[in-house]
């Protein structure tokens, strides 16, 4: 068993993180000049979001796999093979150069090779990986057959149009037969029309064939689509990990709660349900939480409704932003002091009428809604509301 | 050529612009104006096709065309190296390398003496094995090559850099070896960069005159390459100098609009 540097951030290495001897990936490495250190994996089989604000080192994981980039600390392992190592601890440096590593990388940009038709793009890995001329023809055109692009096998690259140009780059990667398939933001460019049949090619290819995929992006339908789980990257960090349906249902952190639409209140389990850190208690069920202990509430923005005048409520949401939406609207609160979304509540139009950005709104939970507190997950590093030290109001 | 656009609204010259541009446009027009109203057209073929002009044509093409291979032989892999590594000291490399573009070329021919002279640092012993480079059509090559290699760099490391890394990384990453990446992708795609770069070298090497002068003398059939003989016969024959002339600026057109006619470059 390897510890990376740092403190285990993840609690004991259960199985399947045991570097990779039980197959799929683990990278748990750190690069100094881009501030990130990170443990994550991939069983065999699975497909694994990545997901984080810009900068947060998505990309920079990817590199750290693909090859492009040495990790200055800790190893990246790959069905058993390390692929990369950077020696401390003891350990022997290792380092497999890209073409050795049997992955392929998708990106947000296709970058087709503009001089090689579209089959002669998809041939590339196969010839590269030492297939003859016939072989690697036929390899293409099935994948081609694959992606529904084979009648723009004897394209140019420049003739194909963005969607087109991301199926010929999805065949030309799956053509090269990767272990693990590396996805960057493979849809962010497509334009709306295009997008959705992309991403269920996608699922159809990742899902039904049983693929290990790590995928960057920064969509949430992405994420419940395609992905088995997901890690959430801040500042270098993991913050946050689960199942896809974990991480949009009960985010752990503040990229994953503004990503899940979702008011995240976070405070102690008490007697009365959960304290947050103003003083103001939100009367929920915490089973499983110990008295003290941190815990999290989710509630969707349906299950807030206004207080009768004047009275205080179990959330104050100080109005940032007022977006319509038909009959209803939704009303977005300002940000925590720590970068965390305020809360959001969705209201009658008439009730929202004359709401400016500024203005104070009470809230109490709806008595037929579902909130309950939960406990910390594993894989959290959910900081402190840093209201919570102030004494109560 | 492409289509011309009219200039977008709000970005029109004023309009003196027009003046010392064509000014500049006269001057360069305007000699080679009068140099094809001084041809002697009847007598033009016969002077073209003399045994010496044939001998110097036929001995331009052949010691241009060799340095060209040389420039493209030594040049890519300097581009490759000055575009793609981080080597210390490159930028002082690349400076370096592109001295005899600055350089007056007669100083670039004392400096290949210098070297490969008779008496020079590597010359002494290749005439100790019994090489003798200067005063040989090796050393027209050699000189031509020294003047030209910056063009085929220049030209190439910017198609290089334009072109980015992105492709190079994917295909390294679909199993591609650092040589199929080299061959499949980026010599394919800095192509047009390398053809424009390509072609500048030819065109230098074609017109040298002042290194080859030096360092390789001017032995007719042997060194006395077209822009040598030119001068020669502007002493004794201004008609043949004149009909000479004339013919590489014909070369020099027809390089140029293969250039700039094929969008090539860089």
């Amino acid at each position: 068993m390897t510890e990376v540097r740092g403190e285990p951030r993840h609690g004991v290495d259960g199985p399947g993180r045991d570097d990779g001897s039980r197959g799929g990936l683990r990278v748990a490495a750190a690069v100094d000049d881009r501030r990130l250190d990170v443990d994550l994996s991939v069983a065999p089989g699975e497909v694994v979001a990545l997901l984080g604000p810009n900068g947060a080192g998505k990309s920079t994981v990817l590199d750290l796999v693909a090859g492009l980039l040495r990790p200055d600390h800790g190893r990246v392992v790959l069905d058993g093979d390390v692929l990369a190592d950077a020696g401390d601890d003891g350990r022997p440096r290792a380092w497999v150069p890209p073409h050795r590593r049997g992955t392929a990388l998708m990106a947000q940009d296709p970058l087709l090779f503009g001089h090689l038709s579209a089959r002669e793009n998809a041939a590339f890995g196969p010839r590269a990986r030492g297939a003859g001329r016939a072989a690697a023809r036929a390899a293409a055109t099935a994948w081609l057959e694959r992606v529904g692009a084979v009648d723009l096998a004897d394209r140019r690259p420049a003739q194909l149009s963005g969607g087109q140009a991301q199926r010929v780059a999805l065949a030309r990667a799956l053509a090269a037969e990767p272990r693990l398939l590396l996805l960057d933001e493979p849809l962010a460019a497509l334009d709306v029309g295009a997008a959705p049949a992309m991403r269920q090619l996608l699922r159809e290819v990742l899902r039904a064939e049983g693929r290990s995929a790590l995928l960057v992006t920064h969509d949430v339908l992405d994420v419940l689509a395609l992905a088995d789980r997901a890690v959430v990257l801040e500042r270098g960090r993991v913050v946050e990990e689960g199942t896809a349906e974990e991480v949009l249902t009960a985010p752990r952190s503040a990229f994953a709660a503004r990503l899940s639409g979702l008011t995240v209140l976070r405070g102690t389990a008490a007697p009365e349900g959960v304290r947050l850190s103003d003083g103001r208690s939100v009367p929920v069920a915490t089973g499983g939480c110990a008295v003290g202990d941190t815990a999290v509430v989710h509630v969707p923005p349906g299950d807030l409704v206004p207080t009768s005048a004047g009275e205080r409520g179990h959330v104050a949401l100080v109005v940032a932003a007022v977006e319509p939406r038909g009959v209803t609207v939704t009303v977005r609160g300002v940000d925590g002091a720590d970068g965390w979304p305020g809360p959001v509540v969705e209201l009658p139009s008439a009730d929202a009428a004359g709401l400016v950005p500024g203005d104070v709104l009470e809230l109490r939970l709806a008595p037929a809604g579902a909130a309950r507190a939960t406990g910390p997950r594993r894989g959290d590093a959910m900081p402190e509301d840093p209201v919570g030290t102030r004494p109560p109001a | 050529m492409t289509r011309r656009t009219a200039a977008p609204p709000g970005t029109q010259l004023p309009r003196w612009v027009a003046v010392p541009a064509a000014v500049g446009g006269l001057l360069v027009l305007l000699p080679l104006l009068a140099l094809v109203l001084r041809v002697d057209w009847a007598d033009l073929p016969a002077l073209v096709t003399s045994e010496p002009s044939r001998a110097a044509l036929l001995l331009s093409l052949r010691t241009a065309a060799a340095a060209t291979a040389l420039c493209v032989l030594l040049g890519v892999p300097m581009a490759l190296v000055l575009a793609r590594t981080a080597l210390p000291g490159l930028r002082v490399l690349r400076a370096l390398v592109l001295l005899p573009l600055v350089l007056p070329p007669v100083v670039g021919g004392i400096a290949l003496l210098s070297a490969f002279g008779r008496r020079g640092l590597l010359g002494e012993r290749l005439e100790l094995l019994g090489v003798s480079v200067a005063f040989s059509t090796t050393a027209v090559v050699l000189a031509q090559t020294f003047v030209a290699l910056p063009f085929l760099v220049v030209s190439l490391e910017g198609a290089l850099r334009t072109a980015g890394h992105r492709h190079e990384q994917v295909a390294a990453v679909l199993g591609a070896s650092p040589t199929t990446v080299l061959r499949r992708v980026t010599l394919p795609v800095v192509l047009p960069g390398l053809v424009s770069g390509a072609v500048l070298s030819f065109a230098r090497a074609l017109g040298e005159f002042g290194a080859t002068l030096t360092f390789a003398g001017s032995l007719q059939g042997v060194t006395r390459t077209l822009p040598l003989e030119i001068y020669l016969q502007r002493e004794t024959d201004p008609d043949a100098a004149v009909a000479l002339s004339l013919l590489l600026v014909v070369v020099a057109a027809v390089v140029v609009v293969a250039v700039r006619g094929g969008r090539l470059t860089a």
